[in-house]
């Protein structure tokens, strides 16, 4: 909700909380489950961040086990592949945030413009179906597809054009490209749906106003269904910014291979290999609290940024 | 007065010998015949890559033998990721089952440190005070089945305080009782009788180079008609390291080295390796290694092998012609069966060989979580299971049925069986699992087998693949006796930063980045990456830890690296 309306609402004088339950509790109850559920599997299990600041035995848990203050964060802060892991998880992400996000908007103001609702129906289906197909499923495939031996490009490559075959997922300067790609192919269809949602929301009178001052399918676009989804765009941005250290952990740990490792290795696989793998649960965990924070960080700064210039904010 | 004293002490004592002697009575016979019931218990078999069960791991044939002798019954399940990870999730969730078998490599291998700290934390049984009842389990602590060195260091790590927690199986009685792997690197045949070239020369890198060159140069197709890729491996890579055996001077066993001034030095900070790396790197580069083996799986090589697609492949030969037999093409295409190369030779011109220490350093090993619902049933079902007569049903199953006793009174499958393992059949390796037989397999303690049935597993004797045989005669087993340098380590005091130094797959990591960079230069500045960490990282622990075995390596005279 934007500051200019929230001020034009009226100040009314509200009941008390407690009389504001009783009076609504059909509703209240039927929120309890959720309460429940997120209290038990999302808040509850937060006592676990206490690993971070503990030398943890087997026999002691995680409550009983010698405490060790920030060492843990030490380790990591001063690690040998610290700034590394940092800068590939942030190269990755800022790329996907670049390509993957726009994507959506695009392929939904497009699918918006397209008449014939069959062939827009067909399109959506088979653009969601990726969303589905797990990041195993589409690893195979690309190897298939991409496999020097015999593969479907490199069989174009080397008897279409004449070309040496060429190992795609495995040379370092083809891993970004891969995984932007990919993830794309695999999201961009399902991103659409919250977008199309959004663009139902926009006034038709809006589109028959300009289409009278002889505005076309593009000025349409972009002077109207544009701004008309800018609040979904912008608060779908901030949560993505919050995500920045998220670099998609099965997709980047499927496609590391020896030649991409020193820019494949992301926050994440650096805290299964090293940490979970290894059984160094404390460093792990600190690990993962140091990229929460920073998360948070993000998005606050995000949203303070976004409710400033835009007047646009999650909260 | 005095007398009814002296009669009454004498009944006493009678009383007190005789409550002594009907216990010590019944344990001799506990020892082997005790029946508990119908105890269930179950097993995790920590071992990337899994155990395929039978359909009824409690109903199948054999469980019901072993249940009808003993009243025990244990049922094995599988993993299919990492040991290390696998263990330290079981006990930290306190998730756990019966009866833990696992690698138990010693030194500072993974699984191992989480085995030694599930021990130190009280998390695993001692065994102590039990184990001496159970007589087939006795010699596994023997050195010669174990050497000095891994029970000095880590079965009866002195952090154990002097007592016994891992039992270590798989442990070979007698050197006949080794497993030979039959590691090497086998060509396709038809492609060597198209070359002429005479495979025992090939002996140094250099040779398996011009090898692979004049394959690739010479054109060859695989089954479907596409070009062969020179060499390859199995899951991971497994297997490249024996094209570049050659750069190691002679088998080591462990990487932590003397040299012969006796100055100690470790493997990967020395010259050879980087040559080997170098070497790997060329063989990438130039197309003649293939450039997916090191991420692909055994399934996909095995298809690569069996249609000829792979020229020259390595791991152990086995799994090779396996590969041929699942897919069909050893019938269909016995020209293309693999055959030996070299075997090749060490940097000091000897003949490749299965080095194995006397007594084994490194072993899997038995523990059992305090969760263990009845710790005697459970060592009373290993006792029988390592019995003559316990390995007899769980190999060969029942007599008549599935095996008769020769002349010699040695078991022996029956010629139906025998025929399809020659076969390599699939179907009868599944209808015999479902009985049960040869699931109960690998929990051997201190095998004795090839003593008592002059095979190691059933069907060696009469239907081992004699391509096999004969390799296993051209790179033979061989004992070397002596004392690791990484048997220092366990009295090293800075094994926290050791083992965080160490932690994760950072050598390999480094070493296959370095096979894929684009020239030598860049490959060597990746090495010399990893060796700076090494050198500086955690504090200079591997320094100070080198600099403690240089100190104290007058201890002793018999170090083997």
């Amino acid at each position: 909700m934007t500051r200019q309306a929230a001020q034009n609402i009226p100040h009314v004088r509200r009941n008390p909380l407690r009389v504001r339950i009783v009076r609504h509790s059909a509703i209240y109850f039927m929120l309890l489950p959720a309460a429940v559920w997120f209290a038990v599997f999302c808040y509850q299990p937060m006592y676990g961040v206490l690993l971070a600041f503990k030398d943890y035995k087997f026999n002691m848990g995680i409550l009983r086990s010698p405490w060790v203050g920030l060492k843990y964060f030490n380790q990591f802060l001063f690690a040998a592949e610290f700034w590394n892991v940092i800068r590939n998880t942030l190269v990755i992400s800022v790329l996907k945030l670049a390509c993957s996000f726009p994507a959506p908007i695009i392929l939904a103001l497009l699918l918006n413009e397209v008449q014939n609702m069959r062939f827009k129906r067909v399109v959506q289906t088979v653009s969601y179906l990726p969303h589905f197909v797990s990041w195993v499923v589409v690893y195979s495939l690309l190897t298939i597809v991409f496999t020097p031996y015999g593969g479907l490009v490199n069989s174009l490559r080397t008897q279409v054009f004449g070309l040496e075959a060429m190992y795609y997922m495995g040379e370092k300067q083809y891993f970004y490209p891969m995984a932007v790609l990919s993830d794309i192919w695999k999201g961009v269809g399902w991103g659409t749906i919250v977008y199309l949602s959004a663009i139902t929301s926009v006034s038709p009178e809006l589109y028959e106003a300009a289409i009278v001052d002889g505005a076309g399918r593009l000025r349409c676009a972009w002077h109207i269904t544009l701004p008309g989804i800018r609040p979904t765009i912008a608060i779908l941005f901030i949560l993505a910014t919050g995500g920045i250290l998220n670099a998609n952990t099965d997709q980047v740990l499927l496609m590391q291979q020896p030649a991409n490792m020193a820019i494949s290795q992301i926050v994440d696989t650096y805290v299964l290999k090293i940490g979970i793998r290894e059984g160094r649960f404390g460093y792990a965990t600190a690990i993962g609290l140091f990229k929460s924070v920073f998360s948070a960080a993000l998005m606050f700064m995000a949203n303070a940024i976004s409710k400033r210039v835009g007047e646009i904010s999650i909260w | 007065m005095f007398k009814t004293k002296k009669i009454l002490s004498a009944m006493l004592a009678l009383a007190l010998v005789l409550s002594l002697a009907a216990p010590l009575a019944a344990l001799s016979e506990e020892t082997t015949l005790k029946h508990y019931g119908d105890v269930r218990l179950t097993m995790l078999f920590v071992w990337n890559g899994g155990k395929i069960a039978p359909d009824d791991t409690y109903n199948n044939d054999v469980a019901k033998a072993i249940r009808e002798k003993i009243g025990v019954t244990v049922e094995i399940e599988g993993i299919m990721m990492s040991e290390t990870e696998k263990l330290n999730l079981i006990f930290a969730s306190g998730d756990m089952p019966d009866i833990l078998e696992f690698p138990f490599w010693g030194g500072s291998a993974g699984e191992t440190g989480v085995i030694k700290k599930a021990a130190n934390e009280g998390m695993l049984l001692p065994l102590d005070d039990v184990i001496g009842n159970y007589p087939n389990l006795q010699d596994a602590w023997d050195v010669g089945v174990i050497s000095q060195k891994f029970l000095e260091a880590d079965l009866n790590d002195p952090l154990f305080n002097g007592k016994k927690y891992v039992i270590p199986n798989e442990t070979p009685g007698s050197i006949e009782d080794i497993t030979h792997w039959a590691y090497g690197v086998f060509v396709r045949s038809d492609i060597a009788e198209a070359l002429g070239t005479d495979l025992s020369a090939v002996k140094t890198p250099d040779d398996v180079y011009n090898f692979l060159k004049a394959i690739k140069d010479g054109g060859f197709k695989d089954l479907n008609g596409n070009d062969v890729i020179p060499a390859s491996s199995f899951h991971n890579g497994w297997g490249v390291d024996q094209l570049h055996i050659g750069f190691e001077q002679h088998p080591y066993f462990t990487d932590y080295r003397l040299d012969a001034d006796g100055n100690v030095s470790y493997r990967f900070l020395e010259q050879p390796y980087l040559d080997e790396v170098l070497f790997v790197r060329k063989l990438v580069a130039e197309g003649l290694l293939d450039k997916e083996c090191f991420t692909t799986t055994d399934t996909l090589a095995e298809q690569k092998t069996a249609n000829g697609t792979v020229a020259v492949q390595t791991a152990q030969y086995s799994v090779s012609l396996n590969a041929m037999k699942k897919l069909g093409t050893w019938q269909t295409n016995p020209e293309i069966k693999y055959t030996p190369v070299g075997p090749l030779a060490y940097g000091d011109g000897t003949t490749k060989v299965q080095s194995e220490l006397n007594g084994r350093n490194g072993t899997h090993g038995i523990a059992f979580p305090i969760t263990n619902k009845n710790l005697e049933a459970s060592l009373a079902w290993f006792d029988y299971i390592n019995s003559k007569e316990g390995v007899i049903l769980t190999e060969y199953g029942f007599e008549g049925d599935t095996f008769y006793f020769n002349e010699a009174g040695q078991p022996r499958w029956t010629d139906e069986l025998i025929a399809g393992k020659a076969a390599g059949d699939e179907a009868q390796v599944v209808s015999l699992r479902n009985r049960g037989i040869r699931y109960y397999n690998i929990p051997l303690i201190s095998s004795e087998r090839y003593k008592w049935f002059g095979e190691t597993e059933p069907g060696n004797a009469d239907a081992e693949e004699p391509l096999i045989v004969e390799y296993k005669k051209l790179s033979p087993i061989k004992l070397y006796d002596g004392y690791p340098l990484s048997a220092l380590f366990s009295t090293f005091d800075r094994q926290e930063e050791f083992n965080a130094l160490m932690a994760g797959e950072r050598e390999r990591v480094a070493r296959e980045s370095a096979y894929f960079a684009e020239t030598d230069e860049g490959a060597i500045a990746i090495i010399e990456e990893y060796r700076n960490y090494l050198l500086t990282g955690e504090n200079g622990v591997l320094p100070a830890l080198l600099q403690y075995v240089q100190e104290n390596l007058s201890t002793r005279e018999d170090w083997v690296f």
